[in-house]
């Protein structure tokens, strides 16, 4: 009996440990500035320019209101110090939506701050990283004025449905630091009315921002890289008639690579599933043998155009596809080094088998 | 041979050593090992997980062999059977010391996972002295109820091997291939940061007196041998396949890095909950240790109360943990158990399995001399 007090004594000395433990610190929403985007610039004097927009829930609930703090740091982890210099609430990194990098901060090097951001516990591997045309500054001054914090959404419903390679912080960082793959983010720019858009994607060399890829260029790269893209794809078949427009959809997408170790060169094998959803009416898709020809006329324009995208790859040296980690694992004799000064000469032969779904109404 | 002194009442079922032994093998280390181990055969780092796991089938009946040749079919007794009374109760006190500072390493380290991922500054005594309370309230109610907590800690986390599923999206096979593409002396290297992994049922030493059935519940011991293995393997290909190789070199905690792209609409950060329900696979760590330490203590030094001793080494654990908290501490602990915890079941298990059987060698001949004198008589 005195046993089973003592054990119920101890019990509540437990819950109450527990309780005050646990109600001393709270961090309750509207209590705690969190920050959605974070970008990053690069100073004058090499220094780092962080912008950061968070709502402000203590204000009135009517009218979005968005904060926009821009502050000036040696490195990225000052920020949160400086910054709360102007806040009456804590600064939270931990629902960090999207890391905007400005151009010149991306071209001169971002090595240092992704070595910070894969250390800090705080951030999600689910996020969004973005590169900017524009300085992130500008960038999120014009989105600031949008009133909407939705960056992140924008940037992830153009990778579901659209032409942006599906990406997450996750996967930069892996490529950022595998070996034979180099690192893309997508970009965003600044229309002539002022107003964020998605434009295509950045790739990196080894950490600086070599490449910028549009639109057309990003749809092709997104049917090797991502095999669940939705990107529509517009092949213009005679230049002087509006009416000579191809365009189709993807559906699903799967490529295949082989490398010939002998003739040192590689293969790609695009297996396409697609939705035509505009073609010339001269075409008739209820005969067999038209719908042969234009298969194969969209599967020798792609592949031309394919092989021009693979072309302009190679001739910037970048690897964002990660054929060196391709060719590393089907070749034990693989160095980083040799290949990569063969790469821009890398003979890649490319194969496009092309199945048609439907074609919308009609067909 | 078997004789025990331990009363039918206090014993568990034979099944119980599943959940007793791999419990006790799955602890912090679990989660850090990746980033480690591919410094040696880089990708192929999970062949030397697998082998070993295999090997330690053969360490368990090495220890089996040496319990079932003791008097009273424990470690400690067997140390007073071949060192004699004082110097059998030195090892003892040795042994007893190594458990307590494993038990106490893996409550150190968890605190730390604490106030790295989730709860950076509040300071270690509040954690320490929360679980020192939870700690002594299981390892007081005795071994059953510490079975009971391994039992939950190997039930209550299995649902975390779900999580994987939702990563499954984003892995990259063609990282593993090729296969063995490196030297000897690579998958080596690995294996020896990996060894630590499978610590833990070095515990069996001390508890196997507590099993039902010991002849029939061996095989229980060696599906958990198998188990964690394979757990072990799963989750070291998956951490492969998820990072390319460079950046998980980068990562301190590979497994929780992981969990952390899990998002949910109302659940921001997933990585809680799994360090949250991580408390479960640690505390049998823990109180199996400590439990094994007390008890080695306990029966080398007759009239202790197990009680003053328990609280005694809470004590210190809660000193060490408020007071030894820089960072080099934490490493220096971590390279005394791993090297002492391989001293232990690589050198000083098989050491005593060859006592054992010159033992009982030494004891059929000087029996057969006896009955072979008896008959001449």
């Amino acid at each position: 009996m005195k046993k089973r007090r003592k054990h119920h004594i101890l019990f509540l000395v437990l819950i109450c440990l527990i309780c005050l433990f646990g109600c001393s610190r709270t961090r309750i929403i509207d209590k705690i500035s969190i920050i959605h985007v974070f970008g990053f610039d690069q100073a004058e004097n090499g220094e780092l320019i962080g912008t950061a927009l968070f709502p402000d829930y203590t204000m009135s609930k009517d009218g979005d209101q968005i904060q926009k703090l821009e502050e000036q740091a040696p490195t990225s982890i000052l920020f949160v110090p400086k910054m709360s210099e102007y806040t009456s609430t804590p600064i939270e990194l931990a629902k960090v939506r999207v890391l905007l990098l400005g151009r010149n901060f991306a071209e001169a090097g971002i090595q240092d701050m992704v070595r910070r951001l894969i250390l800090n516990p705080q951030i999600g591997t689910h996020i969004q990283i973005a590169g900017s045309t524009h300085s992130a500054g500008e960038t999120l001054t014009k989105f600031q004025k949008e009133k909407s914090l939705t960056l992140a959404e924008r940037l992830q419903q153009n990778m579901q449905g659209q032409y942006l390679p599906y990406m997450t912080l996750h996967d930069f960082l892996n490529d950022f630091y595998g070996e034979g793959v180099d690192a893309y983010v997508p970009m965003v720019t600044i229309d002539e009315k002022d107003r964020v858009k998605i434009d295509g994607i950045g790739i990196f060399k080894g950490d600086k921002l070599k490449l910028h890829l549009n639109p057309d260029q990003t749809t092709l790269f997104s049917y090797i890289e991502d095999k669940r893209t939705q990107a529509t794809y517009k092949m213009v078949l005679d230049d002087k008639n509006r009416g000579e427009i191809v365009t189709v959809r993807a559906f699903h997408s799967k490529s295949k690579w082989d490398w010939d170790q002998k003739k040192e060169r590689i293969n790609l094998r695009l297996q396409l599933q697609m939705t035509l959803t505009q073609y010339p009416d001269r075409f008739d898709l209820k005969k067999e043998q038209v719908v042969m020809e234009m298969k194969k006329l969209i599967e020798e324009k792609l592949e031309k155009d394919l092989g021009n995208l693979l072309g302009t790859l190679k001739e910037n040296g970048v690897d964002p596809l990660g054929i060196g980690n391709i060719v590393r694992s089907k070749d034990r004799t693989w160095e980083k080094a040799a290949f990569y000064e063969q790469y821009p000469t890398l003979p890649i032969s490319v194969n496009v088998d092309l199945k048609i779904l439907h074609s919308g109404l009609e067909g | 041979m078997m004789n025990s002194i331990v009363k039918e009442n206090k014993m568990v079922s034979s099944y119980f050593l599943f959940f007793l032994v791999h419990s006790t093998q799955t602890g912090v280390l679990f989660l850090q090992i990746q980033s480690t181990i591919i410094k040696g055969a880089g990708h192929d780092a999970w062949i030397p997980i697998l082998l070993l796991g295999i090997m330690m089938h053969v360490l368990f009946l090495m220890m089996l062999y040496i319990l079932k040749n003791s008097s009273t079919g424990d470690i400690i007794s067997f140390h007073r059977d071949v060192f004699g009374k004082v110097f059998g109760g030195l090892l003892n006190l040795i042994m007893a010391t190594y458990f307590s500072m494993v038990s106490l390493y893996v409550l150190y380290t968890y605190i730390d996972i604490l106030q790295i991922w989730v709860f950076d500054g509040i300071p270690s005594w509040e954690f320490s002295l929360l679980f020192s309370v939870l700690i002594y309230y299981i390892v007081v109610g005795g071994f059953r109820v510490v079975t009971a907590i391994a039992y939950w800690g190997v039930v209550i986390p299995s649902f975390l091997l779900l999580s994987f599923l939702y990563l499954l999206d984003y892995v990259e096979t063609s990282r593993l291939i090729p296969l063995f593409q490196y030297g000897v002396k690579d998958y080596l290297l690995s294996a020896k940061e990996a060894a630590p992994l499978y610590l833990g049922f070095e515990n069996v030493l001390v508890f196997f007196p507590f099993i039902k059935n010991r002849e029939k519940s061996t095989k229980w011991g060696h599906i958990a041998l198998l188990y964690t293995t394979f757990i072990y393997t799963l989750v070291t290909l998956f951490a492969f396949i998820y990072f390319s190789q460079e950046k998980l070199e980068h990562l301190a905690w590979p497994v929780l890095t992981m969990i952390k792209m899990i998002q949910f609409p109302v659940l921001e950060r997933f990585e809680f909950i799994f360090i949250f329900t991580w408390l479960l696979v640690v505390m049998p760590v823990i109180c199996i240790y400590l439990w094994s330490a007390i008890r080695s203590i306990k029966l080398t030094i007759p009239k202790t109360k197990p009680t003053y001793l328990l609280v005694c080494l809470l004590v210190v654990f809660h000193f060490v943990n408020n007071q030894l908290t820089e960072i080099q501490y934490s490493h220096l602990m971590a390279k005394i158990v791993d090297y002492s915890g391989l001293i232990f079941l690589f050198g000083y298990v098989p050491f005593l399995f060859l006592i054992a059987v010159v033992r009982k060698k030494l004891k059929k001949g000087s029996k057969q001399i006896q009955t072979g004198e008896g008959k001449s008589q």
